[in-house]
C-alpha cells in the first residue's frame, strides 16, 4: 500500500499526538492542494538553471508548458503543421527573451504573454499575405443549434468566422471569450487597457455577432 | 436570439481539446543550433576587437609623443602680430 505524504504524517501525528505535527500535516495538505504554486516553484529553479546555462532545465520548461501553449496557440491555427511551428516559435522566443525575465510575473503568464504576441504577429501575417474575403459555411446548417455540435465543429465554425475580422478584433474575441480571461487579464496579455479591453470587445463581438447572423441567413437558405 | 446562440456556439468550442504536439526535441535542436550560431558569430567579432585594441595602443602612445612636440597655434599668431607691430 502506498501513503502519501500526508497520510503518513497524519498517523505520525495521531501517534505523538504533537500539534506541531498536525501543523506540518495541514501544510503538506496546502502543498497538495496548490500545485500551480509547486509549478511556479519549479519554474523559478529551471528558470535560474537556464540563466546559468542548463539546457535540460530549458527542456523541463518545454515539457510543463507546452500543452497550455499548444492549446492557445490552437485558437490561432487550425493547421496542424502551422500550430507546431507557433508553438515551437513562443518557446524560442522565450529561450531569447529568458536573460530578460524579471520574475515579476510567474513564468506562466510571461510565456502567455510571449504566445499572445506571436500569434497575433502569425495574424498579421497571414492578413497581408491573403485576404480571406468570404466564408463558405452554407455546409453547416447546425449552426442554429450550436449545442449539437462536436466542440472540434463549433471551434472550426468559429475559427472561420473569425477570420474575417481584424486581427485586432479576432484577438480580443479569441482572449475574452474563447481563453474566457478577465479584462485585467486580457489588458496585462495584449499590453491594452482596459478601457481599450472593453471597447475593442464590444465592437468585435457586434462584428462577430453580423457574422453570425449572416451565416445562419446563408445556412439556412440551403 | 442569434446572441444566445452565438455564447453557446462559443461555450462548445471552449470544450474543444487540441491535437496533441510534442514540441519538446525541435524546440531544444533550435535552440542548441541558435547557441552554436551565437558563438561562430561572436567568436570571428572577438577576434577583430583584440586586433583593433592591438593597434589602437601604440596609436595612442605615438599620439601623446606627437602632442609634446606641437605648439599651440595662437602662439605663432601672437608672435607674428608682435613683430609686425613693433
Amino acid at each position: 500500500m502506498v501513503r502519501t505524504g500526508c497520510e503518513v504524517l497524519q498517523c505520525a501525528s495521531s501517534a505523538a499526538g504533537t500539534a506541531g505535527l498536525a501543523r506540518l500535516c495541514q501544510t503538506a495538505r496546502g502543498e497538495q492542494q496548490s500545485p500551480k504554486r509547486s509549478t511556479a516553484r519549479a519554474d523559478a529553479a529551471d528558470v535560474r538553471h537556464c540563466l546559468s546555462g542548463d539546457d535540460e532545465a530549458f527542456r523541463r520548461l518545454v515539457e510543463r508548458h507546452q500543452g497550455r501553449v499548444s492549446s492557445l496557440m490552437w485558437r490561432f491555427s487550425r493547421d496542424r503543421e502551422v500550430h507546431a511551428e507557433l508553438i515551437q516559435d513562443v518557446f524560442i522566443e522565450a529561450w531569447r527573451s529568458l536573460p530578460g525575465y524579471r520574475a515579476e510575473a510567474p513564468f506562466e503568464h510571461w510565456l502567455t504573454r510571449i504566445a499572445t504576441r506571436v500569434g497575433y504577429r502569425f495574424w498579421h501575417r497571414r492578413a497581408r499575405e491573403e485576404r480571406i474575403t468570404t466564408v463558405p459555411l452554407e455546409d453547416c446548417p447546425q449552426l442554429s443549434a450550436p449545442e449539437q455540435l462536436e466542440p472540434s465543429e463549433a471551434g472550426e465554425l468559429l475559427h472561420r468566422l473569425l477570420q474575417e475580422l481584424s486581427p485586432r478584433n479576432r484577438l480580443v474575441i479569441t482572449l475574452r471569450y474563447l481563453e474566457a480571461l478577465s479584462v485585467q487579464e486580457t489588458a496585462e496579455l495584449t499590453g491594452w487597457s482596459q478601457t481599450m479591453v472593453k471597447v475593442q470587445a464590444w465592437r468585435a463581438r457586434g462584428k462577430l455577432r453580423t457574422l453570425f447572423e449572416r451565416a445562419i441567413g446563408e445556412a439556412g437558405d440551403e | 436570439m442569434s446572441e444566445e446562440r452565438l455564447r453557446r456556439l462559443m461555450a462548445r468550442a471552449r470544450q474543444e481539446r487540441p491535437p496533441r504536439t510534442d514540441v519538446t526535441g525541435a524546440v531544444m535542436a533550435a535552440v542548441r543550433a541558435d547557441e552554436r550560431q551565437d558563438s561562430t558569430t561572436l567568436a570571428p567579432l572577438a577576434w577583430v576587437a583584440v586586433g583593433a585594441a592591438a593597434l589602437a595602443v601604440p596609436a595612442g602612445l605615438a599620439a601623446i609623443a606627437a602632442w609634446e612636440f606641437i605648439s599651440d597655434p595662437l602662439l605663432g599668431l601672437a608672435g607674428t602680430l608682435v613683430w609686425w607691430a613693433l
